[in-house]
């Protein structure tokens, strides 16, 4: 699919060590951040731009954060113009108006010069620990307008020619609750494109700029063709998909998906209008959901570039939760309506998959995500943190393939700290973080277990930490079934108030089960709220979907899973029509036969 | 041209005219053009019958099962919402 006018093997080498910046790009973040949400979690993007701003090369990182620095880098050429960007100046954008998807993402953007020329662009995020909202950490619930949800810059030197602008520097942090900690995933920002700059201009002096201008170009013709190319294969269609997340109500997003020979149309006209609380994602938000869709369905083994872009279209009407407009609150736009956008637009791409032989293979059953929460507070050594991510998405088990179980918390994206790192770190300490039996959706294939994880206060000087809980609310979260496989079990958060906890685990009978704790339970929607000492913080996970229908599953898969926790004795009977043999869970195959007939009589009554 | 349309179902050319196919029986539910889910025996369910972690969606959902009418394969399974009539 080459154009011919680069040698083949240059333009591999050249292709490949583009990724390669990128990805040490991360590698730099990690190694120098100032959170764990960098240096652990990964909660980041590096990538590289072409003059423009098109996409040249990504890491492997966040489909929709490598379109949004795409704007952002637009966003800064608007701004300053060509004239007022010199070789060596860093850039700062945070502003979702503009390219930011929420206010604590920070992008750090650096032009890349070539004997004066600029010849391309460098770009990360981190999610920074504190923005100064009116909630520790950003997310919001609370916050009526953009105003509450912290500093919100559309663009600005943070360097000079080279030269850190301490005065915007210190302006900046000084404006959240962590200074020291903001500060420092600033300046690993700086590090990772500094990282760039010099590895792009060693290329540079190696290939000179006609070359490497000429293989960018051609990394994203060839994506787009190759991309171009499997589209004009899979037969034309409409499919159509919704999702509900409960913000004060319901907020209904939809998408219809039209595949018009080499084009996708994604058409969220139909969606509700943008909501009080900060769910809403920017137009540019919605626009990469759905590019990472791509990208993770028909282009997953592609060079990430524009080329992915090119033969899509967004329509998504103004005021709406896809493109909501100022100034509307939007701090948990990421985590609910962007992770729902992200989930419609897999879940059409999957039913057009499966009208293709070839790509039918590559059905993965559809996550809509997860609840998660995030705490604040005064740790067990006397230091506030404004941040503290559970992470809990690292845990989310995986949808069922045409021929495959879903990955058993496989994770939907970043990284989770172990839990003697996290109570080491913080004023927590876990009951039990493991997989969730019963969770999974059922199916011929089944999606992947979930986790469940409770935790409790320990050595908090202030005898409660703070806590926000958010992502995508409502019992359409979790994954979904594909063609008769069953929906994951919900994902929740309940706060368990007053319990026994304490008094248990001085008797030493640490509470495996909830029923044991007592006290008063509630589920928490977007909210606020504060542990205290004595509560108990219950969340599940997303599990993934099952595919297929569970009355097919191989009665061998469903004793194993019964052998290992994932799934319970009974519901190997109620679910899967499995009939083992108590205690060593021996398989009675011809039991198991007249159970799943007397089954399918019962549900399909006479259809048979 | 025909194709799979989705686990079960194939989208099936014949005579000029397009189909929604079972691939089990040969069963044709419907034009390609129809809404092939208004042509299948639907049944509901209460939430658990997915599973005993279902129990949340009780009195709010319906787990609804979609079956090819003739030969009873299963096509689709979902949670629905109840709808309030009052």
């Amino acid at each position: 699919m080459l154009s011919g006018h680069i040698d083949p093997i240059t333009f591999e080498v050249l292709s490949h060590r583009l990724h390669q910046i990128t990805r040490e790009m991360g590698i730099a973040l990690e190694r120098t951040g100032g959170t764990v949400t960098t240096t652990q979690q990964h909660d980041y993007n590096a990538s590289l731009y072409r003059p423009d701003g098109e996409i040249m090369a990504a890491g492997e990182t966040y489909g929709h954060h490598v379109v949004c620095a795409g704007f952002a880098v637009r966003r800064i050429l608007e701004r300053f113009g060509a004239e007022e960007i010199y070789p060596d100046d860093i850039f700062l954008l945070n502003d979702p108006y503009l390219a930011a998807i929420h206010n604590p993402d920070v992008y750090i953007i650096s032009p890349i010069h070539h004997q004066n020329a600029l010849v391309g662009w460098s770009a990360t995020f981190v999610h920074v620990s504190d923005v100064g909202a009116i909630t520790p950490g950003g997310d919001s619930p609370d916050a009526t307008e953009i105003f509450q949800e912290g500093f919100r810059i559309p663009g600005i030197k943070l360097v000079e020619r080279g030269k850190l602008r301490k005065d915007v520097f210190d302006t900046i942090t000084h404006m959240t609750r962590q200074p020291e900690a903001v500060g420092l995933d600033l300046k690993c920002e700086i590090a990772a494109n500094n990282v760039a700059k010099a590895r792009l201009h060693d290329m540079y002096r190696q290939y000179g700029p006609e070359l490497m201008n000429g293989v960018s170009i051609e990394m994203i013709r060839y994506t787009e063709a190759v991309l171009r190319k499997r589209l004009g294969e899979i037969p034309d269609g409409i499919w159509h998909e919704t999702l509900t997340i409960e913000a004060d109500g319901p907020c209904r997003l939809a998408l219809a998906l039209r595949k018009e020979g080499e084009r996708l149309i994604f058409d969220f006209t139909g969606t509700d209008a943008q909501a009080r609380k900060g769910i809403n994602l920017p137009f540019h938000g919605t626009f990469g959901f759905c590019f990472g869709a791509i990208l993770y369905s028909i282009a997953y083994d592609l060079p990430k570039n524009q080329g992915v872009l090119k033969p899509m279209e967004v329509i998504a009407p103004k005021g709406t939760l896809v493109n909501v407009q100022y100034p509307a609150p939007i701090s948990m736009s990421t985590t609910s309506s962007g992770f729902g956008v992200g989930f419609l637009a897999s879940s059409v791409l999957m039913q057009m998959c499966a009208t293709s032989e070839r790509w039918r293979r590559e059905i993965v059953a559809p996550s809509a995500s997860h609840r998660n929460c995030r705490h604040s507070g005064v740790n067990q050594y006397h230091r506030y943190s404004a941040f503290i991510n559970m992470a809990h998405g690292a845990m989310d088990g995986n949808g069922a393939r045409i021929d495959r179980d879903g990955v058993d918390s496989g994770g939907s994206y970043m990284s989770c700290p172990n839990v003697e790192w996290m109570e080491l770190q913080y004023p927590l300490l876990y009951l039990f973080r493991r997989h969730a039996t019963d969770s999974t959706g059922a199916g011929k294939f089944r999606g992947g277990v979930a986790v469940e994880s409770a935790h409790t206060l320990h050595d908090a000087p202030e005898g409660k930490i703070r806590g926000v809980a958010y992502g995508v609310a409502g019992p359409e979260n979790s994954g979904h079934g594909m063609f008769g496989g069953y929906p994951g079990a919900p994902s929740v958060i309940t706060l368990m108030e007053k319990t026994r906890v304490n008094e248990l685990i001085a008797a030493n009978q640490p509470p495996g089960e909830l029923t044991r704790l007592g006290g008063q339970e509630r589920s928490l929607p977007y909210c606020n709220f504060e542990l205290k000492e004595s509560d108990v913080l219950y969340m599940r996970v997303a599990a993934g979907g099952g595919y297929g229908d569970p009355l097919e599953r191989d009665p061998e898969l469903v004793r194993r899973d019964v052998i290992n926790r994932i799934v319970s004795a009974d519901a190997a009977r109620q679910v899967y029509g499995v009939v083992l043999e108590d205690r060593q869970f021996e398989l009675d195959l011809a039991a198991t036969r007249q159970l799943r007939a007397a089954m399918r009589r019962h549900e399909i009554g006479d259809a048979s | 041209m025909s194709h799979p349309f989705r686990e079960n179902l194939a989208v099936v050319d014949d005579a000029g005219e397009t189909w929604i196919c079972c691939t089990g029986c040969g069963h044709r539910l419907c034009a390609a053009s129809q809404d092939w889910r208004a042509c299948c025996r639907k049944r509901t369910f209460p939430p658990t019958n997915a599973g005993p972690l279902m129990n949340i969606l009780d009195g709010r959902y319906l787990f609804e099962k979609l079956y090819c009418p003739v030969c009873g394969v299963l096509l689709n399974a979902q949670m629905v919402e109840v709808k309030n009539e009052s």
